[in-house]
Order: C-alpha cells, then structure tokens, then sequence
C-alpha cells in the first residue's frame, strides 16, 4: 500500500461572480500505510475537497504524493482509488450483483473470479439476497451497503469513504462501521475517512486528523485526540457543530 | 441523479418462493435481457426462416400458376412435393444453427432463472461451448424426423390420420424426451443417451403436465394456418423476439422443477430448488 503524502495542499474553489473560497490553505499532512484515518471537522472545512483533490477531480496547488510519485502524473485509474460518498449512485437499470460487479468488469477480471468476488463481499455486508434486485427495492442504507461493496470489490491502493454511513440508522452504522474496520485491517489498506461525528471518528480509526479551515490542526491516536486541549477538538469532542 | 429507494430493507423473504414467482419476477426485473435472448433467437431461427419464406413465396407461385390454368394439377402436385421434399431437407441444418442459438440461450436463461450473475455473451458463449455436441446431435436427430414426418404427409393415400401419424408421434412422443435431454444438458454432465433415458422416464411420470408444456412449444405449428403470406413471416419474426425467450424461461423453470423433484432432492441437494428462497 502507498504511503500517502500532502504537502502545502491549497484548493480555492470560484463562483460564478469570480469571489473566492478558499477550501483548503496549506494542507500538509503524511498518512501512513495500512491504517484508517479518519478525517474530522465542522462542515465546510474542507474535509470533502480533500478527498476529491486526491480524487483529481479538482484543481490545487502543492502537492499530493503517492510512494513518492506526485499525482499530477498519474491518472485517476493509475492512483487506482476506491471512494464511496455519502452521495452515491448506483446504476439503477442494473441488478445489484452487475452495480457490484461494474469495477471489476471494466477491469476486465475474468467472469468466474467476478462472481465470487461478488457473493463474498455481498455476504461480508449482509447483502447477498439482494444481488438479483434493482436498486429501487432496496432502503437507503442497503444502497449504501451497494456502494460501499462497490468500492471495496476492487483490490485498490488507497480507500476513500466520505461519510458512508450518513443512511444508516444507529444499528447499521455501528454495524457497518465495524465491517469497514475489518476490511481495513484484513486487508492492510490504506483509508481516510471523512466525518464530523468525534464518536464516529474515535470508534473507527487509527489515527485521527482534524481539520478547521482547510488546515491540519491536531492529530494523533484516538486517545490523543481524546486528551487534546485544543478548543476546536473540544467543540467536536462536545458536539458543537457549525452547521 | 437520484437513485429511488425503498421505504423498507429487502428482505430474504422478499424473494420469490415459487418457481412462477421466479418466472414473473424474471420478466419486472430483466425485461431488456430477455428481448436480448429474443434477439438472439431471431438470428439463429434467421436460416430456417430464410426456407420457410423461399418455401412459401414458391408455393404461392404454383398456386398462382394453376388458378391461371398454365400448369396442369398433376404437374402442381409433383411440384408442391418437390418444393416439400427440398425444404424440409434444407431445414435440417437449419435445426443444427437453431440449436446452437439455443444452447446459448438456455444458459443465459439458467443463470437468470437460478438468480445468478448473468454476463450476456460470456454465458452464451459458455453454453454454447459446453452444449454443442449434444444440441448437435438432439437437432439433427430432430431435424431427420421432422422430414421424415413431413415426407409421411407428402405419400399419396387418402387418409389423412395416417398421413399424419408420423409427425404427431415425433411430436408427442420423441420430442418431449428430447426437451429432457436439452434441459438436462444445462445443468448436468451426462452422456446423450443417459440423458435420453431419463428423458423418457421423467415423461412418464409427469406425463400429463409434460404434455401442456408441450403444446407451449409446438404453438408455431399454428402459423401454418395464416394464409397471408407477409403477415405469417411477420407474426414469425415477433415470435423469435418477443415469444420464444418467455417460453424457453418458463419450460426451463418447469423441466428444473422435475428435475429437483426426482433427481436433485437426493442426488444433488446443492441444486435443488436452486433459484428460489423457499426450498420446494
């Protein structure tokens, strides 16, 4: 798994009438490999345009380096990531089994090595009934479910969830919450996290990074997040949120 | 985009629990793939279709010739015979590439039916590949007998029973085993004539309810009655398409229900009731 570097990350976004947003100022930051860091802060701190700037699907300045190798000259298939967004789409004139399988169909993976591929990660989810339905006959926290298999199929470098279980209720996030932690660490992957739940980030991750206008402003193990004096972690810890 | 959901979790019991549930379900759930089996029906049945048009525009031409009166009724008959005796040869082979369509179909249809992964031409391919030989062999077995059935019609005697004894024995009696060894052929591995014989022995013993999925699958020999010649090739045409991948579904689901009842539920409980969430 790559060791994945940011360095100096800044992302202005424009609007129309050409004012300025900066989303990201400065943002610099080392995540080691095979752990899940869970990225944490109020809405509008850039949590999002950090994962979408790893993405590649927005312009910035500085640098983001994977192994070494700046993402600049790689493509978005060469930084071979899996993202799953609180804003999924699933294909919805395609049964759940082909929505899970399409990674691995535009990669080519030969039919038989599909379908298994397919049953274990739908049965690792609790979703294996489904695979003959459309998405429409599912709720929305079995679709979450989809998309979240759909990310996990592929055997990618570095795994970006964006807060995945936003269509859970209490149970299933705990209970998927704890799925995403296996996988991670069966797997020996790399994942960042985004959420602006402090429990949610405590339960889940490794290493946290908290983040307040699109800088890096505490990080560390969970317990020393949870000890941190910093006010803004405070204001998270408390669940003071600026929305 | 937003995706529509339920109000509820899909739930195991949700599923269907019957094979006619599963026949229904298959058709709200994969229309579009269905009408891709029906257009790969259409272009394996495109040669035999190909003879039956040459078949009839050449009838049609003779009948013309003898209402004018420029050929002699004897001369018409041994006309009609001949076009008779050439076409049901040349539907023959024509079998062997409906077969070959029909390989693939079945297990696109199996894969559909049994709620697994359906990857179009990979699986038509596969079914192809595993079934050949054996659709080969059952085609042209079937292909002979059908000419030879309709050679039978052909002989010059007056009555019409036996004339057509030959064809409805073939119809009744060989292809329904037959149909046993085709449905047999996509899910087992056994050899032809093992296939033959529990054919015949699994039509015995669901004789009755074999005989109406029979009649299913013989509703083409209905298009003989259409007279207008573009409307028959026309209704044929839709047949292939829209028609046949339906039939093919349910005389799948029907032959796989035989098959758990009398050879999955001990000899392959891995397949039994395959397909469906409640076990038979």
């Amino acid at each position: 798994m790559p060791k994945l570097t940011i360095e100096n990350l800044k992302v202005i976004y424009n609007n129309k009438k050409g004012q300025e947003t900066i989303a990201l100022d400065g943002f610099s930051y080392s995540f080691n490999e095979g752990s899940l860091h869970a990225i944490i802060g109020f809405s509008g701190c850039g949590k999002t345009t950090l994962l979408r700037a790893i993405l590649g699907f927005v312009d910035y300045q500085g640098k983001i380096l994977f192994d070494n190798v700046d993402a600049i000259d790689l493509t978005t298939q060469e930084r071979n990531i899996s993202y799953v967004s609180q804003q999924y789409i699933l294909y919805p004139h395609l049964t759940i089994f082909d929505n899970i399988a399409s990674p691995l169909k535009i990669a080519k993976a030969p039919k038989e090595e599909i379908k298994e591929r397919v049953k274990a990660v739908a049965q690792y989810l609790g979703i294996e009934h489904c695979l003959t339905r459309k998405p429409r006959h599912l709720s929305g926290g079995q679709q979450q479910k989809v998309a979240l298999a759909r990310a996990i199929i592929k055997k990618s470098q570095l795994y970006l969830f964006d807060e995945p279980l936003s269509n859970f209720d209490k149970q299933g996030r705990s209970e998927v919450r704890l799925m995403i932690k296996k996988f991670i660490k069966e797997n020996n992957v790399t994942a960042l996290y985004v959420t602006h739940d402090f429990q949610e980030a405590m339960t889940i991750a490794d290493n946290i990074v908290v983040i307040n206008n699109g800088k890096v402003i505490a990080s560390g193990s969970p317990k020393e997040i949870y000890e941190s004096k910093n006010p803004i972690v405070n204001q998270l810890k408390c669940g003071v949120n600026d929305e | 985009m937003k995706t529509k959901k339920a109000k509820n979790d899909f739930l195991q019991s949700d599923l269907p629990s019957n094979r006619k549930e599963v026949f229904f379900d298959s058709i709200k759930l994969r229309y579009g793939l269905i009408f891709k089996i029906g257009l790969m029906m259409l272009l394996f049945s495109l040669p035999l279709l190909v003879v039956l048009f040459f078949k009839d525009s050449y009838l049609i031409s003779i009948e013309s010739s003898l209402s004018k009166g420029s050929i002699s009724q004897e001369s018409y008959n041994e006309m009609y015979k001949m076009i008779c005796r050439i076409a049901y040869a040349v539907c023959v082979p024509c079998f062997v590439i409906f077969s070959i369509g029909l390989a693939g179909s079945l297990r696109v249809i199996r894969q559909l039916a049994w709620g697994e992964g359906v990857f179009f031409i990979q699986d038509f391919l596969d079914g192809i590949k595993a079934n050949y030989k054996h659709y080969l062999i059952y085609s042209l077995l079937f292909g002979v007998m059908h000419y030879l059935g309709r050679m039978a019609i052909l002989i010059d005697i007056d009555l019409t029973f036996i004339k057509v004894l030959p064809l409805i024995i073939i119809l009744s009696v060989f292809l329904p085993v037959m149909l046993f060894g085709i449905f047999q052929s996509q899910i087992y591995t056994n050899k032809i004539w093992q296939e033959l014989k529990n054919g015949a022995i699994l039509y015995i013993k669901t004789f009755f309810t074999t005989f109406l999925a029979l009649i299913i699958i013989c509703i083409p020999i209905a298009f003989a009655f259409i007279n207008l010649f573009f409307i028959k090739m026309l209704v044929m045409i839709l047949y292939f398409v829209f028609v046949v991948p339906f039939i093919l579904l349910g005389e799948f689901l029907y032959f796989n229900s035989v098959f758990d009842k009398y050879i999955n539920k001990n000899n392959y409980p891995d397949i039994y009731g395959k397909g469906i969430n409640n076990k038979i």
